[in-house]
């Protein structure tokens, strides 16, 4: 924890009764949060929560139904993210709000750019840029494009466009879900610096133990309401984890040790580009058996997406080998690959794992409308597959569906379940699970966590992709850390420790290629 | 077969400019859209709803009540009806981006409506006020520029002996275009909302604003080629007469990867198949075939920019179906 | 789907309808003439009659298939723009099985009806191919195909095809054998409207209890989904389009067969074109299409009335189908018409 901080009193910022409700969900309910000058608050909940519905509201992304908002003891509405930076709060998003074909320059000038005549002054713009990378201690090349720069780089130049038009608050949403530890840490001192030039600072953030290190007081919300705040260095991770839970939770599941057997799903040498064209798999190795949890960690961004699209067959391969059950999968059709026994819990659960628009029935039946017992000759009556959700929708216990309803009702957690019911009703040989707990409620993750060490001990090989590296630890009987589109390290899963996983993740540590 | 070559000589050039005229001048307006993230079916109808206004204003500007109250207004006819045209364009341009971007109507199918009023609204008009639904003449012209000095000079004299002057406009705007796109504030902001909405919003772009105005740019750009069409050479307004320039202008901007220099050889190629087309029905070839060509030829072209487009990397879903959607 | 959704589904085309007739009725009275004679002959004249009324069930016909084509590429994510051009062609085809093959009437009937959905299907396949192989926007490419296809039909009928003593540009007329039969004595009205009533339902059938039709469904709702779990989007879009060609295609042969007897040029007043309206009114759903028809023929006939009745010419059915069609597709006028549960936690934090 950091020194003492000499935080004012009299609060910046001031949420009251914060009410906000969307199509079939409240995401904010009475809630509240107030934050001091020279102060690093986080913000803390499952998802679902409603803390990143609150910071959007705060920056006028949103428009609350009721509550006020006061900022610098004026009550204010901030109907717009122009009117919130007028006010001098700024935010960084999870995903970030670049332009990829333009100049960081041109990033950070948009919406202010300076101007001769009609024109828009480059030159300006690139002057204005060094600047404020030197004052703020924020490394970029102005002329670079955003396409061809780093993730870390990339919000590196979010941040400077929120400085640029000199926002006193400075909101980040989960800034460390896609950066390196090392790059989180320089991330931390530089907002430990702008809190000395007398900024304030919200971190969203469900990283408890980033929490306990960086933070001044903590906020946390809980079903879109709010549970209460807390000086950091007045309280615990676990008390944290139970305010955000509202009970005391176990953080690791029983297992039992792996009875493996054949090698299932054997991969050499693959590569593969991403949608830029640009190599993100280059040469990856490794294998899974029968019986066993491989887990490959790492740091989102390194190929762990393109690994698992091309294995799965949503994207295609340029080079190596990919065998399941000894057959050659790499030109595989997904329906070929589900045939051979494989099943895929994807990590963009909206985009490939589901069909909003659909009903929970259709959302249910998909790899398996095709064949009997749903289809028969080409007959897939809407009662047998109604039938069939209704079946999965009891084994999981997803509350309060309805096959006939559409998909988009349910909440994001319960649709998870749905997929993981789906994808695990066949018995399937590989299980490939990519972040498959992100969006679910701490309770249910014990819930998803046991399902997986289930199917593993009925001798599925399970893949599973995880960017939370308490989850692979848990899970995983053996440990591959991608870095940089390789597998840089391979661990056995009691060898391994937190402090090795985190360099091997960083291209640093013991680089020895895993075996193929 | 020599009969059919012989066709290909430089006396096609001047009628390529000709031809090809509306179709770069309805591009532009397309890709200005395009650019914006805003894909622009309704130019045809557009363009042809300006073609009318423009014949029917310059029309009026001659008529008895006009040369007796105001006689000085007459011989500005052309020009009037031309402001007419726009004017229409615009504002039918303007309902279109009501309904797509504001009221978030599917934009192909607010094109297709827009479309639609224009054919069936052109008609009524026509049989309202002209008493028939098959041609009407607009009784005057807008003027063409004549550089005889030009006359014997190869390749260079075929081009710009004799254009119309909507063509000398249409060469400025292309560079206007350019210029706009890539050296004002205005155009990064267009290429900003275009390429990630959501990032331009949270800029502080009004995101939907900027597309407004692009759909109507393309209003007024689809209102001189239109203007084009009934007063450029033929001086009268036929039923439909546009028939399918909107959609070949689209295949323009994207054979043009949607900038304004692309788009402008993109149209050339599209006015010269035209201009072969009315080449080969001379020579005696059934004009039903020779018809076809500019269609055959914008299909071909479509499928050979589209093969280049394509990526490698995510597999098998290049279905993506194309509703360029306004933003949140 | 519930009472309660069914009800809340029809409310978007119904408003449409009105808004559509009210906003029509003031541009006629802003071009001089007085809107109320047009509503009548609109809506009420098409009733009067027996004579009139059948001449509704004619129109019915191909606005009926046509709105099928239509849906079925909508329902697949694509737009078959070019149900016009399938529809000529499909038309020539069975024609020209009517005044060339000789035998027994429900033959040749079969026949023209086959080949005539057989060259319809072709016709929507190649743009199909075009943008499953190849990128290209089949928004564009039907269009163009459209006009390639009426200038090769008009080509045929004045050119090879051409009968010996024609004064207009038309095909010979089918075999008697072949004209599909009339079941209302003294009209027009004929069986080819039980033919596209059964389309409609088979195309229920298909949509709801088959695996190509809910591979269909899943294509277009989501097709990086449909990829995901082992769904061709490639076959199943070029299904589609095959489908949405055959019902064209039947469009065009059962016109043939069933009112003009022979190809004539330039017979369709725009049929491919007016299915989006058909298929737009009816939410894309298979068994709304028919009453959806109905009503738009009913519009159609009418406005052949209005235009001897009144001075407002046939015309101004395309205006009002155009603000019909703005209206039912604008989201933002309707958002407040979706009620949903409201439930606590989950989504967007």
């Amino acid at each position: 924890m950091e020194e003492q901080h000499d935080a004012d009193a009299a609060p910046v910022v001031v949420m009251h009764g914060i009410t906000k409700a969307f199509p079939g969900v409240v995401a904010n309910q009475q809630a509240q949060f107030d934050l001091r000058a020279r102060e690093v608050h986080a913000l803390v909940g499952e998802n679902g929560a409603g803390k990143s519905t609150l910071m959007k509201i705060l920056f006028g992304l949103y428009s609350p139904n009721a509550g006020s908002i006061t900022v610098n003891g004026h009550v204010v509405r901030i109907d717009s993210p122009q009117k919130a930076i007028g006010l001098g709060i700024g935010m960084v998003h999870q995903h970030f709000m670049l332009i990829p074909s333009l100049t960081v320059a041109e990033n950070i000038s948009l919406g202010m750019e300076p101007t001769r005549g009609r024109f828009f002054d480059l030159n300006a713009a690139v002057a204005l840029a060094r600047q404020l990378s030197t004052t703020y201690g924020l490394r970029i090349d102005p002329s670079a494009r955003i396409r061809d720069i780093s993730v870390g780089e990339r919000q590196r130049v979010e941040i400077l466009k929120a400085l640029a038009r000199g926002v006193r608050v400075l909101i980040l949403d989960e800034p460390t879900a896609v950066l390196t530890p090392q790059e989180a840490d320089e991330l931390f001192l530089v907002l430990r610096g702008l809190v000395r030039q007398g900024m304030s600072v919200v971190l969203i953030t469900h990283k408890l133990r980033e929490v306990m290190n960086t933070s001044d007081r903590v906020t946390v919300m809980r079903a879109g309401q709010y549970v209460g705040t807390v000086e950091t260095s007045a309280t615990s991770t676990r008390e944290l984890a139970r305010m955000m839970v509202g009970r005391d939770i176990l953080l690791r599941v029983e297992k039992g040790a792996a009875q493996t057997g054949e090698v299932v799903v054997q991969v050499d040498g693959v590569t593969t580009e991403d949608d830029q064209g640009l190599p993100a798999v280059r040469g990856v190795s490794f294998q899974v058996r029968a019986g066993e949890i491989y887990g490959i960690a790492g740091v989102e961004g390194n190929g762990q997406s393109e690994l698992v699209e091309s294995l799965t067959g949503l994207r295609g391969v340029s080079g190596g080998r990919m065998l399941l059950n000894g057959v050659r999968i790499e030109r595989a059709t997904t329906r070929r690959r589900r045939e051979l026994g494989m099943a895929h819990i994807p990590e963009d659960r909206l985009v490939y794992g589901a069909s909003e628009s659909s009903s929970i029935a259709d959302n249910a039946v998909i790899g398996y409308h095709y064949h009997p017992p749903l289809a028969y000759r080409s007959w897939l009556a809407a009662s047998r597959r109604a039938r069939w959700a209704l079946d999965l929708i009891r084994r999981f216990d997803i509350r309060g569906a309805r096959p006939e309803a559409p998909i988009g009702s349910l909440s994001g957690g319960n649709i998870q379940k749905l997929i993981l019911a789906r994808e695990m009703s066949r018995a399937p040989n590989l299980l490939v699970a990519a972040q498959p707990t992100r969006g679910v409620d701490i309770g249910a993750i014990e819930f998803f966590h046991r399902k997986l060490i289930e199917y593993r001990d009925n001798g599925a090989a399970v893949l599973l992709v995880s960017a939370e590296l308490s989850e692979v630890l848990t899970l995983a009987d053996r440990i591959g850390v991608m870095y940089d589109g390789r597998i840089v390290r391979e661990f056995a899963g009691d060898e391994a420790t937190e402090q090795e996983l985190g360099l091997a993740m960083l291209g640093a540590g013991d680089s020895q290629r895993a075996s193929a | 077969m020599d009969d059919v070559l012989s066709v290909f000589d430089t006396r096609l050039l001047g009628p390529m400019l000709r031809l090809a005229t509306p179709i770069l001048l309805a591009a532009i307006g397309g890709l200005y859209t395009q650019q914006a993230g805003v894909l622009n079916i309704a130019l045809e109808g557009m363009m042809l709803m300006a073609a009318f206004w423009a014949a029917a204003g310059a029309f009026f500007f001659q008529s008895d009540q006009v040369a007796q109250s105001a006689p000085w207004l007459v011989p500005l006819a052309p020009w009037l009806g031309l402001l007419c045209g726009v004017l229409a364009s615009v504002l039918l341009a303007a309902v279109f981006g009501l309904f797509s971007i504001r009221l978030r109507a599917d934009l192909v199918v607010a094109g297709i409506a827009i479309n639609l009023f224009a054919a069936g609204g052109t008609i009524v008009l026509m049989h309202r006020f002209f008493g028939t639904k098959g041609s009407f003449p607009a009784r005057a012209r807008l003027p063409d520029i004549r550089l005889s000095f030009l006359r014997d000079v190869p390749v260079l004299g075929e081009l710009f002996r004799q254009q119309n002057i909507l063509l000398y406009f249409s060469i400025v705007i292309v560079v206007i275009a350019h210029v706009a796109l890539y050296r004002t504030r205005f155009g990064l902001r267009v290429r900003s909302v275009g390429e990630n909405p959501e990032a331009a919003q949270t800029a502080g772009i009004h995101v939907r604003r900027i597309q407004f105005v692009t759909v109507l740019i393309s209003g007024a750009l689809c209102g001189l080629a239109g203007a084009n069409l009934s007063l450029g050479y033929l001086g009268q307004f036929t039923a439909n007469m546009t028939s399918g320039r909107g959609f070949i202008a689209l295949a323009a901007q994207t054979f043009g990867g949607a900038t304004p220099i692309g788009t402008a050889l993109a149209s050339l190629f599209f006015g010269l198949a035209d201009a072969v087309s009315v080449r080969l029905q001379t020579r005696g070839l059934p004009s039903q075939f020779v018809l076809m060509i500019p269609y055959v030829a914008t299909v071909v072209a479509l499928v050979l920019v589209s093969r280049r487009r394509s990526r490698t990397g995510r597999r098998g879903t290049s279905v993506e179906v194309e509703k360029a959607r306004a933003t949140p | 789907m519930r009472r309660r959704d069914l009800l809340a589904e029809a409310i978007p085309p119904v408003l449409s309808l009105l808004a559509a007739l009210a906003l029509s009725g003031l541009i006629i009275a802003m071009l001089g003439s007085s809107p109320l004679p047009v509503y009548k002959a609109l809506l009420v004249s098409p009733f009067e009659s027996l004579a009139t009324f059948s001449e509704v069930l004619v129109r019915m016909v191909p606005l009926l298939l046509s709105g099928l084509a239509v849906a079925v590429a909508f329902r697949c994510g694509v737009f078959n723009l070019g149900v016009e051009g399938q529809l000529y062609l499909g038309a020539f085809a069975a024609a020209w099985v009517g005044f060339t093959l000789t035998g027994p009437g429900i033959v040749v009937i079969l026949a023209a009806l086959l080949f005539g959905a057989f060259v319809g299907a072709l016709y929507a396949f190649l743009p199909g191919v075009l943008r499953v192989y190849s990128g290209a926007s089949e928004i564009v490419t039907t269009i163009m195909l459209n006009y390639v296809a009426i200038n090769l039909t008009t080509y045929l009928v004045t050119g090879p095809f051409r009968p010996r003593n024609a004064a207009t540009a038309d095909s010979e007329p089918i075999a008697a054998a072949a004209h599909l039969a009339r079941f209302l004595p003294g009209s027009r009205a004929h069986v080819g409207l039980f033919i596209a009533l059964a389309l409609a339902i088979g195309l229920y059938v298909l949509l709801y209890q088959t695996t190509i039709g809910y591979e269909l469904r899943m294509t277009g709702a989501n097709p990086r989904f449909a990829e995901y779990g082992g769904i061709s989007v490639r076959r199943t879009v070029l299904i589609a389009m095959l489908l949405s060609g055959v019902l064209a295609g039947l469009l065009g042969a059962i016109e043939v067969l069933g009112v003009q007897y022979r190809f004539r040029s330039g017979f369709s007043p725009g049929y491919g074109f007016d299915g989006i309206t058909v298929a737009l009114l009816a939410r894309v759903e298979p068994l709304a299409i028919p009453l959806a028809a109905f009503l738009f023929a009913v519009l159609r006939a009418g406005a052949s009335i209005a235009a001897v009745d009144t001075e407002v010419s046939r015309e101004v059915v395309d205006v009002l189908q155009a603000i019909i069609i703005l209206f039912v597709t604008a989201e933002g006028l309707w958002s407040f018409v979706r009620r949903r549960r409201v439930t606590t936690a989950g989504q967007p934090s």
